[in-house]
């Protein structure tokens, strides 16, 4: 692993003017923790008098990002890139690790008191100056992403997470590569393409980025602008909306398609990154070929099936710390339906006022009995006594 | 003493008073968001920043007025902290907010007791089983008579006494509280497990010593003195308010106790309206209210005790119409009136006493009847 991390060294301070200007150590690129101060706040006896929530509580009066341990960033810009799609140049504080072309963040703002952490990918590329871009298609249902267009605005700060994921080329990539992206798949992929052009390392690489009409292709003219400039990269767009008789490609992903951008598909590493049903089509089409071992995919999660069985439907309820799993449905609390199968969580009153039986849930959606709110993000934290699956679910149990 | 006055009711004048409480809470529930999250971060800006205000000042504790008015600062921050954010947080009242920083079983407080054994002792035991005797171990916590339903022996003889002194290290009372020592005595409790408690216990009690009786002034170097005696002011001034406004919650004069027959079949409206009967209000100013963790409305806190304490207010005015509605009693004075029969309480239970007459729901108990019923059979 050659890929050189984005290091910063600086911690940026709000000025009274609302300005910015950067702190950089000149003698040194190392992150604010690995300083002799930094480190005294982070060993054991601090943090057992001060605590990281006191000590952040305090640094925050100085400015939003200085924290002992958290990553926050500062909205710089936002920038409109299609219809409902807009991008956002995120300026994280020097707990930030950086991140490699391909991998995702997760960002966590509030809404309306409540914290909400979604996962997005970063279109742009790692490089020296430090900021990140997250490119964010509205949902239409989507409550935070419906939220980041409308009220996310320069000067903002959010939170986010260290940046994870391997769907990376290698660094010393020298074969030939296949980027499909469907829709807001090209985010990573753009990120990737970037990097590798930026390096100087896009010798070949063909790019099927599918949308539906030609206004809602994401990055389309740079990534025209990008295939001008480096004879390697040959970008092709595909409107899966548009009507027959339409210069291009047009329609749904097909083995047309691949055999006309990339008749050599077959030397190609291929990366593939959209919705659900785009990577399934590509995987087949790869596995009929007998060539799955060159594909890497990602897809959005999809959203999961609420109530489709009503409440007989039965669902798989994984116990992770206890490597247990059992299933259930949605006609008794989960609570009861873990003891049932042999689990003792805590528990107490079981008329969910008590929150001994809070338990940690890290996917699935389940209703609360007592106030039908429905639970879906993951990461949440729900009483097990007054909740019903309505989905498989992980719980930290 | 008086026992007040409530109306017995039929079952379905229980059932249709719990969906009335019920419709309250989801009402209340629905309309959670932004002002609740900005309530709570901002009673913890006050403990953060009275508690640094505090500590400073204290370090110029050789001047008496720096040393009088870092202690209040201290003390009030401790009290803020305890009471108005840590108590409410660790009921789960602002999990809604899915912050880690004010999630219910991750969070730890300025005091000795360990939040976890908190949760279980306060959160799970008294607030289920309230003024059960013999179940809700807060009714005399275990070393106080209170109710002529609880055994008279001669021991009780001095409980003013004890009383005042649980009053002053209320916190170390609290945080043994679930350790229930009684109960190994007893054998009703293994060993193994107390042991393993108290073990929880006298680690936080280290820390919580350490920060505030060595490290603090030793920070202050020559000014040790005042420092540590700064410190252990703020925390018996705490313990003192704490003890006044938790004893008023429910040993005032108006509340009632209850029978462990009391639990077969209760129905929601019929623990409904055991908290209701079993909790006390305390009249005051909005300060007073924050000061006293919203436990001056420990009615709403016992009927509602996952909604945030900042909406007590606006629902204690629903409550009362309902209760009134009902013809349920509503127990609710200023703080000194309900002290004083609180003291009165203390005092009068330390001698032997008898239940005058007993209260309805202890008379359906014992005869086998209920609501209407039991008042045609009295």
């Amino acid at each position: 692993m050659s890929v050189p991390h984005v290091v910063k060294s600086g911690i940026r301070i709000a000025t009274r003017r609302g300005m910015t200007r950067e702190h950089v150590d000149p003698l040194s690129r190392r992150r604010p923790e690995d300083n002799r101060f930094w480190r005294l706040l982070e060993s054991p006896l601090i943090a057992r008098l001060v605590g990281e929530s006191v000590f952040d509580f305090y640094a925050s009066a100085f400015s939003p990002a200085l924290t002992s341990r958290r990553v926050v960033a500062r909205v710089e810009a936002t920038r409109d890139e299609a219809p409902s799609v807009k991008s956002f140049v995120l300026r994280p504080n020097g707990h930030f690790r950086g991140f490699r072309a391909g991998q995702h963040v997760n960002l966590t703002v509030e809404i309306d008191g409540v914290r909400h952490t979604r996962c997005y990918s970063p279109s742009s590329a790692p490089d020296a100056t430090s900021t990140v871009v997250l490119t964010v298609k509205r949902h239409p249902a989507g409550r935070v992403s419906g939220w980041l267009h409308d009220r996310l605005r320069a000067g903002s700060w959010v939170e986010l997470g260290q940046a994870f994921g391997d769907f990376t080329p290698p660094s010393d990539i020298r074969g030939k590569l296949l980027f499909i992206a469907g829709g807001s798949g090209i985010t990573p992929l753009a990120s990737v393409l970037r990097d590798l052009c930026a390096r100087g390392a896009a010798r070949d690489v063909v790019v099927l980025s599918y949308g539906r009409t030609a206004s809602d292709l994401i990055f389309a003219e740079e990534l025209r602008a990008l295939a001008a400039r480096h004879p390697g990269v040959r970008v092709e767009f595909v409107l899966t909306r548009a009507k027959a008789g339409s210069d291009g490609l047009i329609g749904r992903f097909s083995s047309m398609h691949v055999d006309r951008v990339a008749p050599d598909a077959r030397e190609r590493r291929t990366f593939v990154c959209g919705p659900r049903t785009l990577v399934d089509d590509v995987r087949a089409l790869w596995k009929a070929r007998d060539i799955e071992s060159l594909l890497k995919t990602e897809s959005f999660t999809p959203v999961e099936s609420v109530d489709a069985g009503g409440l007989d439907a039965i669902v798989n309820v994984t116990a992770a710390r206890s490597s247990r799993a059992f299933s259930a449905t949605a006609s008794s609390p989960l609570l009861v339906q873990a003891e049932r199968a042999g689990l003792s969580p805590a528990s107490g009153c079981r008329q969910g006022l008590c929150f001994s039986c809070t338990c940690r849930k890290r996917s699935g959606v389940v209703r609360n009995i007592t106030t039908g709110a429905l639970s879906s993000e993951p990461d949440e934290d729900i009483r097990l006594c007054i909740s019903v699956p309505l989905s498989d679910v992980t719980l930290d149990l | 003493m008086n026992i007040p006055n409530s109306r017995n009711l039929s079952n379905e004048e229980i059932d249709a008073f719990a969906a009335e409480l019920d419709a309250l809470k989801m009402r209340v529930l629905d309309d959670l968001g932004e002002s609740d999250a900005r309530y709570i971060r901002r009673i913890r800006g006050a403990v953060r920043w009275s508690g640094l205000g505090g500590r400073a000042l204290l370090f110029a504790g050789l001047l008496p007025p720096a040393w009088v008015a870092g202690t209040a600062l201290l003390g009030v921050s401790k009290i803020l902290d305890n009471m108005e954010l840590g108590h409410n947080v660790l009921h789960g009242q602002y999990d809604f907010m899915q912050d880690p920083e004010f999630r219910s079983i991750t969070y730890e407080w300025d005091t000795v007791c360990p939040s976890a054994a908190w949760r279980h002792s306060h959160n799970y035991l008294h607030h289920t089983f309230t003024n059960v005797v013999g179940r809700d171990r807060d009714v005399g916590y275990g070393l106080l008579r209170l109710f002529p339903e609880q055994r008279w022996h001669p021991g009780f003889l001095l409980q003013p006494l004890y009383a005042l002194g649980l009053a002053t290290i209320f916190e170390w009372g609290l945080a043994l509280h679930d350790v229930e020592l009684d109960l190994v005595f007893r054998g009703e409790k293994p060993l193994s497990i107390a042991a393993r408690e108290l073990g929880l216990v006298l680690e936080k009690a280290a820390s919580q010593a350490a920060k505030d009786y060595v490290v603090f002034p030793a920070l202050a170097g020559p000014l040790f003195l005042p420092v540590f005696t700064g410190n252990v002011a703020a925390n018996v001034v705490r313990n003192l308010w704490a003890f006044l406004i938790i004893f008023c919650g429910h040993f005032t004069e108006g509340v009632e106790t209850f029978p462990e027959s009391a639990l077969e079949d209760e129905t929601r409206g019929g623990w409904y309206l055991r908290q209701l009967k079993g909790s006390s209000n305390l009249e005051g100013g909005a300060l007073f209210h924050i000061m006293s963790g919203n436990l001056s409305h420990q009615i709403e806190h016992h009927l509602f005790p996952d909604v945030p304490a900042n909406r007590y207010a606006e629902m204690a005015k629903e409550v009362r119409k309902i209760a009134t509605r009902y013809g349920q009693h509503y127990e609710t004075g200023p703080l000194f009136r309900q002290f004083s029969t609180v003291v009165r309480r203390i005092f009068r239970h330390a001698l032997p006493s008898k239940p005058k007459t007993p209260s309805a729901p202890l008379a359906a108990a014992v005869t086998g009847l209920e609501g209407r019923d039991a008042v045609l059979a009295a």
